[in-house]
């Protein structure tokens, strides 16, 4: 428990995590009968015509009194600096955290998988799998056009029933083909590992910020779809690494007489091969929240991150290079990635002395 | 032996991607235009359809097609992006999308009849139609335009929407014209200025292989002596400086440090060192050295920021391997015999302790040739990773396709030479993937 409060990470995750949820109050604009008066009477998209044109924080700045200085100073527009700051740390934490949720199920369930199960030891009944290859197709043309997504006359509510209707029944055909009385021995391993494992060196051959660009392109960005895009490539690593440590622990002693006492599959999962992997996968994850903040920056930075009205470091770090004589245009927002990003991986050594 | 049905995955992605957008650059297509596409006169209207079965697009996007019933999937063949949308709700209102090509194909036939105003108010309308208002503007004119209008209006088979259909459309489709393309060799013109693809990433591959080169041979150059360094000597001074250095490196995002460099060493305000971006223009009569000398110029702050992450990765990979190799028998047994620091160093040592290196090189071979995204931008060299950002933002399928085929390529080919390098490294290492599970 010592590690815990001895590691400053975790301080300055629950801070970022206050200044994040509570970023309205914090940084707004002011309403003259307020009780409650923000801290930094500017929001992220307020402009202060009289300090226009990036005012340094160090200059004398056009205001009635000191609440209303700009401390870090003013981007072009007369945007305030530590309001954008704020609201930029809201966008980093949704992100990461989003990021980290999405691309973590997906990961850990995927990476799972392929440690747990392998090559061999899934078995499935070869006519249920050939009943499941032979529907596929059909469910898939279920889903793309017997359900009309993008038709407008046909509501969401009914849309969601349809999909349910049509999995219901896709399960259904399933579960009678596995019913049927088949011949013995007509089960066949699965490869699941191979299949997942190309999946992921699949989509690792492609640079990163080329499928994200890429991805932004033709996608709407917002917060939403930003988590899916950059989620869509962070689980890779964390699938990986949960891998790994999954088949390091598979094949120790005590799963082998886990197995013994014939314990099913997901009691194993749960009682003894998860607690033993966590450490390990909880490390790939906080690594993998350092590079999704880096990789939503970096978006930000290229112009196509989350849209134009909402606050993002990158984005002021991109401010800084149409205007080189305002350092704190290009400090501060760097300073906090930066920061961030030691953070995470400082947090991660809390979780590899765990182990 | 994964690259074929990669490259052939990749190359569906992007064909997929493309789908989405490239029917309205249409007209870019001709010669260094960026002018939006109006088909407001028939003149236009028709052009643009002349262009389309020119360039092939009149044909299905694909081997098969998926479509409702109440649709079509020649739907591609309607240039003007606002009436293919319009005709293709219309059809999904009504569920019949026979009724409305017939439609459409009266007036068609009525546009050439009229004045070019009424055309135009024509083509208007029907880029505006909806079903629920009346009758309206130019359409009560026509008689037969009105009273098929009025039909469409009263016909509902919406449960056409629900029934799929699949047709197979034979190999007269833009896919496996563009694959036997690409197969010859042949990358098309870039939709954007028509020049050759092939040309441009010509161009652009010099610069960023320059670049990522001299930045692969500048890092392997500090970091392995560093790492050496500090794992002989790991209470120095220098060694621990060193430490926390290349820590603080490894979490310093490269768009920032490019940023400050540039605002601090570049911009003039506060030191003038360094021009801020480009490569420099060379007169004609430049001596050797001066273009030398302006080249070094123009790609110091660059090389910088390409290599101040990598040095950190590398040095802390090295390190930590060195530090496990050092505590093994071996090592031991060569001090044992009296051979020297330097050949157990060198020898022995350097062999064993070199596995993330060779990891590192096979993700630094598509590097090498996609180039750095960021730094190029920032610095505005025109290489590989400013024409894909340039390519991208300007739905440039025909070059996008091109770059994101040649990095699925190289990092395939990077895989491959890490694996083979494994194996020289360390005979021990077996070359099918069976055993590497077990370890």
């Amino acid at each position: 428990m010592k590690s815990w409060k001895k590691n400053w990470a975790v301080y300055y995750f629950f801070v970022w995590a206050c200044i994040a949820l509570l970023a309205p109050i914090l940084a707004n604009q002011v309403e003259p009968n307020e009780i409650i008066q923000p801290l930094v009477p500017y929001s992220q998209s307020s402009i202060d015509y009289e300090n226009s044109n990036s005012v340094s924080p160090f200059s004398s700045q056009q205001i009635e009194s000191n609440y209303y200085r700009h401390w870090l100073g003013t981007d072009d527009l007369g945007r305030d600096v530590l309001s954008q700051l704020i609201h930029g740390s809201r966008t980093a934490f949704i992100i990461g955290f989003g990021v980290i949720l999405l691309a973590g199920i997906i990961g850990i369930l995927l990476g799972g998988i392929a440690g747990y199960f392998g090559d061999h030891s899934l078995m499935v009944s070869k006519r249920k799998l050939l009943t499941a290859i032979a529907l596929f197709p059909f469910y898939i043309l279920s889903i793309t056009t017997i359900i009309p997504w993008d038709i407008n006359a046909v509501s969401a509510i009914q849309k969601l029933i349809l999909f349910g209707l049509f999995s219901m029944a896709y399960l259904f055909v399933l579960f009678l083909t596995g019913k049927i009385k088949s011949q013995p021995k007509a089960k066949i391993q699965l490869p699941i590992d191979l299949v997942i494992s190309r999946i992921i060196e699949l989509i690792d051959a492609i640079p990163l910020l080329f499928l994200l660009v890429c991805l932004t392109a033709i996608i709407e960005p917002s917060f939403f779809t930003t988590i899916l895009i950059i989620a869509s490539v962070a689980w890779t690593s964390i699938a990986r690494y949960t891998r790994g440590e999954i088949i390091k622990v598979r094949n120790e002693n005590y799963i082998q007489s886990a197995k013994a006492l014939a314990l099913n599959n997901f009691q194993i999962l749960k009682k003894h091969i998860l607690p033993n992997a966590l450490g390990p996968v909880l490390v790939s994850l906080s690594f993998g929240m350092a590079a999704a903040i880096l990789l939503e920056a970096s978006l930000s930075f290229l112009g196509m991150g989350i849209s134009a009205e909402e606050a993002s470091w990158g984005k002021l770090i991109a401010a800084a290079r149409n205007n080189y004589q305002a350092w704190w245009l290009a400090i501060f927002p760097g300073l906090a990635i930066f920061i961030t990003v030691v953070a995470s991986n400082k947090l991660s050594e809390i979780f590899q002395r765990k182990i | 032996m994964l690259i074929i049905p990669s490259l052939g995955i990749m190359s569906l992605f992007v064909f997929y991607v493309a789908q989405f957008s490239h029917q309205d650059l249409l007209l870019q297509k001709e010669e260094n235009s960026f002018r939006a596409v109006q088909n407001n006169t028939l003149q236009e209207w028709e052009a643009s359809y002349a262009k389309a079965e020119q360039i092939g697009f009149h044909h299905p996007s694909f081997y098969f097609s998926i479509f409702r019933k109440s649709s079509s999937d020649t739907l591609n063949r309607i240039q003007d992006q606002n009436i293919r949308q319009n005709l293709k709700n219309l059809a999904y209102q009504i569920g019949d999308w026979e009724k409305v090509n017939r439609f459409y194909a009266s007036i068609k036939t009525t546009l050439p009849t009229l004045t070019s105003e009424d055309q135009q108010a024509l083509i208007q309308d029907l880029k505006n139609l909806n079903l629920t208002t009346p009758a309206s503007g130019i359409f009560i004119q026509f008689p037969n335009l009105s009273t098929q209008f009025k039909s469409l209006q009263t016909t509902t088979t919406e449960l056409n929407n629900f029934i799929p259909i699949f047709k197979w459309n034979g190999f007269n489709n833009q896919y496996h014209q563009w694959l036997k393309n690409v197969l010859k060799g042949s990358f098309g013109k870039s939709l954007v200025d028509a020049n050759s693809v092939n040309e441009k990433i010509n161009n652009a591959i010099y610069w960023t292989l320059l670049l990522s080169i001299v930045s692969l041979l500048i890092t392997f150059s500090i970091a392995i002596p560093a790492a050496f360094y500090s794992s002989f000597n790991p209470n120095s001074l220098m060694s621990k400086t060193m430490d926390k250095l290349f820590f603080l490196f490894y979490a310093i995002p490269n768009f920032w440090i490019a940023t400050l460099l540039i605002v601090f060493f570049a911009s003039g305000d506060y030191l003038d060192w360094f021009p801020t971006y480009g490569l420099g223009f060379i007169q004609d009569d430049y001596s050797t050295s001066q273009k030398v000398w302006l080249r070094v110029q123009h790609l110091t702050l660059p090389i910088i920021a390409l290599s101040y992450g990598s040095i950190a990765f590398v040095y802390k990979q090295l390190k930590n391997s060195i530090q496990q190799e050092l505590q093994k028998d071996y090592i031991v047994t060569a001090k044992a015999k009296g051979l020297s620091i330097s050949s157990i160093k060198w020898g022995q040592l350097f062999k064993n302790a070199s596995f993330p290196l060779i990891t590192m090189l096979g993700g630094i071979i598509p590097a090498l040739f996609s180039g750095s995204f960021i730094i190029e931008y920032i610095f505005s060299i025109p290489g590989m990773g400013k024409l894909s950002i340039e390519s991208i933002l300007s739905r440039d399928f025909s070059t996008i396709y091109m770059l994101l085929l040649i990095a699925t390529f190289f990092s395939m080919i990077g895989l491959l030479i890490a694996d083979l390098l494994y194996y020289f490294a360390d005979p021990r290492v077996q070359l099918s993937s069976e055993n590497k599970e077990r370890k």
